[in-house]
């Protein structure tokens, strides 16, 4: 399907999208996710979403006294809004709209607004009340108001593998397909721990870039023990080839390997430019390969030879 | 010559990392490269750009003008620049 306008491939009336945040809340309960770039706070809730969301992100909750930096409010939509599609063979992207001061997002069962006016400001807008369907739209809607946030503050969300060696972060950024899932499950071989093999969050703290755990993984199942955020201690752009290899990268193929990788601002054109000028401080001193891997534990023999 | 509209680029290290907005492409440029760029957003004619490059670089004059003149067309069908109306140029060339 090829929309021609925004919305139109998710929702029967686009240029119904909602103009503000505002309507009807599902409910009056809320939660505080202490997320990088956060704490987030969700409210107004049903009770049944509340439990969907605490079942799976019960390990990033914080007390309900805690002062949320971004609020989203979660308002009803109706089913009727939304186009029903076949989702057989179908590969799922959101439809975005780029604002200077909102970003619309559309997507199955959920309408999304972020909004800058002094500060980020968010509203979900979701059709669906039943535990595992809202928690999808949920989770969609807060990968992305993380990678604003993230942008924000300085930092960016990363598509990459993220993987925790002697206390060090270790950063492998690429696309679907690129073998993150896979680098993922050598490393847990090698004795590694896993923090993501999707998404990670890097920031800059006191000039140093680290990289800090979010809820968001793709085959791999994240392991969940030990601290959130490490010292990032190097990063390696994964590529494809036949045999255990590392190339030493510029600092602009680095920056420009994690832009690429740092999905939903950097194609924001009023938003990108902060995109570039927070992996540019990020990557200063930053040591960055071109890693191509066999399928065999012994690529982390190299990494680590390269890493000390 | 001007850069495509959609394209940003910035100085790394003396190399420039190009991003192509439309296409979602982002390709880095060694200095040479980031130098033409440079020369092609200060200057809109061929003729000033190869005359910048045959003053900052030692080489043979041929050589350099084989050089740009590949890069540039290079720089044209990758979309990161083209080719503004003669309305529009500030410069004869």
């Amino acid at each position: 399907m090829s929309p021609t306008h925004f919305g139109a491939a998710y929702l029967e009336y686009p240029d119904l999208f909602p103009a503000r945040r505002a309507g009807e809340l599902w409910g009056p309960h809320r939660i505080v996710l202490a997320l990088p770039g956060g704490p987030y706070g969700f409210a107004g809730l049903a009770e049944v979403q509340r439990d969907a969301v605490l079942d799976r992100l019960q390990a990033y909750t914080a007390e309900d006294s805690v002062e949320p930096a971004v609020t989203c409010h979660v308002f009803r939509a109706a089913p009727s809004d939304f186009v029903e599609i076949d989702t057989r063979g179908w590969e799922y992207s959101l439809e975005f709209d780029y604002g200077p001061r909102v970003v619309r997002v559309a997507g199955m069962s959920l309408m999304g607004l972020l909004e800058w006016t002094g500060s980020l400001e968010a509203a979900l807008f979701s059709s669906v009340e039943d535990g595992e369907r809202f928690y999808g739209a949920f989770e969609n809607f807060l990968r992305i108001l993380t990678a604003y946030r993230l942008v924000e503050r300085g930092g960016a969300l990363v598509h990459s593998a993220g993987v925790v060696d002697r206390g060090k972060a270790h950063l492998f950024p690429g696309r679907s397909g690129s073998g993150k899932s896979t680098l993922s499950r050598l490393s847990v071989e090698a004795g590694c721990t896993v923090l993501s093999d999707d998404l990670n969050a890097v920031t800059l703290r006191d000039g140093k870039t680290w990289v800090e755990k979010v809820p968001f993984s793709g085959d791999f199942k994240a392991q969940r023990d030990g601290a959130s955020a490490y010292p990032l201690r190097a990063v390696f752009r994964l590529e494809k080839g036949e045999a255990n290899a590392l190339r030493a990268l510029t600092r602009a193929e680095s920056l420009a390997a994690l832009f690429t990788c740092a999905p939903t601002v950097n194609v924001d054109p009023h938003r990108r430019d902060a995109l570039l000028s927070n992996l540019e401080q990020m990557t200063e001193h930053l040591p960055s390969y071109a890693l191509t891997f066999t399928r065999s534990r012994s690529v982390w023999d190299l990494v680590r030879e390269h890493t000390g | 010559m001007r850069l495509c509209k959609d394209v940003r680029y910035r100085i790394i290290d003396g190399e420039a990392v190009v991003v192509r907005q439309d296409a979602g492409e982002v390709v880095v440029l060694n200095p040479v490269g980031a130098r033409v760029l440079d020369l092609v957003r200060e200057l809109d004619a061929v003729t000033r750009i190869l005359d910048g490059m045959m003053r900052e670089y030692d080489a043979p004059p041929e050589s350099i003008e084989r050089d740009v003149l590949g890069f540039l067309q290079e720089l044209l069908d990758t979309r990161v620049i083209d080719v503004m109306e003669s309305s529009e140029s500030t410069d004869v060339a």
